[in-house]
């Protein structure tokens, strides 16, 4: 499962899934602040599990079609994966990526640092900012509590181990 | 050390990359929503998928799943359905009821007769006289020989009044007579009750002109009908066998079997003075 045209497939599959998912909860009633961010939460898995350039453009991709979807800008939401992408990428040997709480916290962090860079990238920071932080914070919470469910089928999906995830990084698509 | 290199020049670089395509969508919002329109269009099947999913999903739920309290609702209808149904017989009584009463004070605007609107109560329990108990009697002004009518059509007369009811006998008892004529030919003779659902229509000369079909009302000449309502129909009429008069059988207007309101007729003038009387009316 480590082919780059499978892995690109599988980021379009996962990416419109999660969008679906996502899009579906909205209609159905859900608020929006409670709707996990589940492209988001592919990203991260995609900073731990194919830490390397091809990762960042997998990344892009994937806030290329947050953006396409969103039928506004074209560039704000990739922009904002690919800096979270980095971030967690550059650290994530240190961090244990099986531990449910390390996922809950990082998930809580990437949420909030995205939704940020985002509406730096986007439009006038402060007052959404500051209008918008309880959605914020509610977003960032549900989206925590769905990456320890949400990490496990994505691990099936691309048939990783740990050991894989090890063997993916020190190999790279760079 | 150099992977990390790698990625940190691959984020720097695809972050300017979605610099400049913000900053050209901004310039060009036509790009955004040419992207949007492509999006959906890939994600419309995903969405109907999801929504027929939903949808099946909500029916499962809502139908099969959140039955939690259908038991004691159900009870509860139940015990309403029951309600309802009563007082809905109770209101088709009661509409019945203002119908007939309806029926009776309209005939008491059209022919002006003074009278009681009477319910009945009983009936004769022998099963041998064609009879109706009433609820109203002497305190009423009911006497005996007064004629008991529904809707514009004989029933019977009052046979025996008491202080609160009074005995009608109807039209179809073997001792019953009331003078009657055809409408159509004014052909006279006297309806007798038979014990049956059918009537006699007696003494009706040979050569008089009657038809299956006419209708026969009350000639006013027994004193105790006025002239003019209607007793019944002719359902047969038969040869007469060497005899003066012929034999015609008449169907009653009104349902006598199932009778109960009546409005009996108690400003008659000429009641019990004169004409055909019933063989046993006596007041009790």
């Amino acid at each position: 499962m480590t082919h780059p045209l499978r892995l690109l497939l599988v980021t379009f599959f996962v990416g419109g899934l999660s969008l679906g998912i996502e899009g579906l909860l909205l209609q159905i009633g859900v608020p929006l602040a409670l709707v996990p961010e589940f492209v988001l939460l592919f990203v991260i898995f995609l900073s731990f599990y194919v830490a390397s350039s091809y990762g960042v453009f997998l990344a892009f991709l994937c806030g290329f079609l947050v953006d396409m979807s969103s039928g506004g800008l074209l560039g704000p939401w990739a922009g904002s994966y690919v800096i979270c992408f980095g971030a967690v990428s550059l650290i994530s040997d240190r961090i244990y990526v099986e531990s449910g709480f390390s996922l809950v916290f990082i998930s809580v962090v990437l949420t909030l640092l995205s939704q940020i860079i985002y509406l730096l990238i986007s439009i006038d920071p402060f007052s959404q900012l500051f209008s918008e932080w309880l959605s914020l914070c509610g977003r960032a919470m549900s989206t925590a509590v769905m990456a320890p469910l949400f990490f496990p089928f994505l691990r099936k999906l691309f048939s990783y181990s740990r050991g894989d995830s090890i063997r993916g990084r020190s190999g790279g698509y760079s | 050390m150099l992977r990390h290199h790698r990625i940190v020049t691959s984020v720097v670089l695809f972050f300017l990359l979605s610099l400049v395509l913000t900053a050209y969508s901004v310039r060009n919002p036509a790009v955004g929503q040419l992207g949007s329109v492509f999006f959906q269009t890939l994600t419309v099947p995903f969405q109907r998928t999801f929504q027929v999913g939903w949808a099946q999903v909500s029916h499962f739920w809502s139908g099969y799943v959140w039955l939690i309290a259908a038991e004691d609702e159900n009870t509860i209808l139940k015990k309403e359905v029951l309600s309802l149904r009563s007082e809905v017989a109770r209101l088709r009584e009661l509409s019945q009821e203002a119908a007939a009463l309806r029926e009776i004070l309209q005939l008491r605007t059209q022919t002006g007769y003074e009278g009681v609107v009477t319910s009945v109560i009983g009936e004769d329990p022998s099963g041998w006289v064609e009879s109706v108990t009433i609820d109203r009697g002497r305190s009423d002004r009911i006497r005996a020989r007064m004629p008991a009518i529904l809707g514009g059509s004989v029933v019977g007369q009052v046979h025996a009044s008491a202080l609160r009811s009074a005995q009608v006998l109807l039209l179809t008892d073997r001792t019953s007579g009331v003078a009657g004529l055809v409408q159509r030919s004014r052909a006279r003779g006297i309806v007798l009750g038979t014990g049956t659902d059918e009537c006699t229509f007696a003494y009706v000369r040979e050569e008089e002109d009657v038809l299956v079909g006419d209708i026969v009302v009350t000639s006013g000449l027994d004193g105790v009908f006025p002239k003019g309502l209607e007793i019944g129909r002719v359902v047969e009429v038969g040869e007469s066998s060497g005899g003066m008069f012929r034999e015609i059988r008449v169907a009653p207007s009104v349902d006598l079997k199932h009778l109960e309101t009546l409005f009996v007729i108690t400003g008659f003038e000429d009641s019990g003075e004169k004409g055909v009387p019933s063989q046993g009316s006596e007041e009790q």
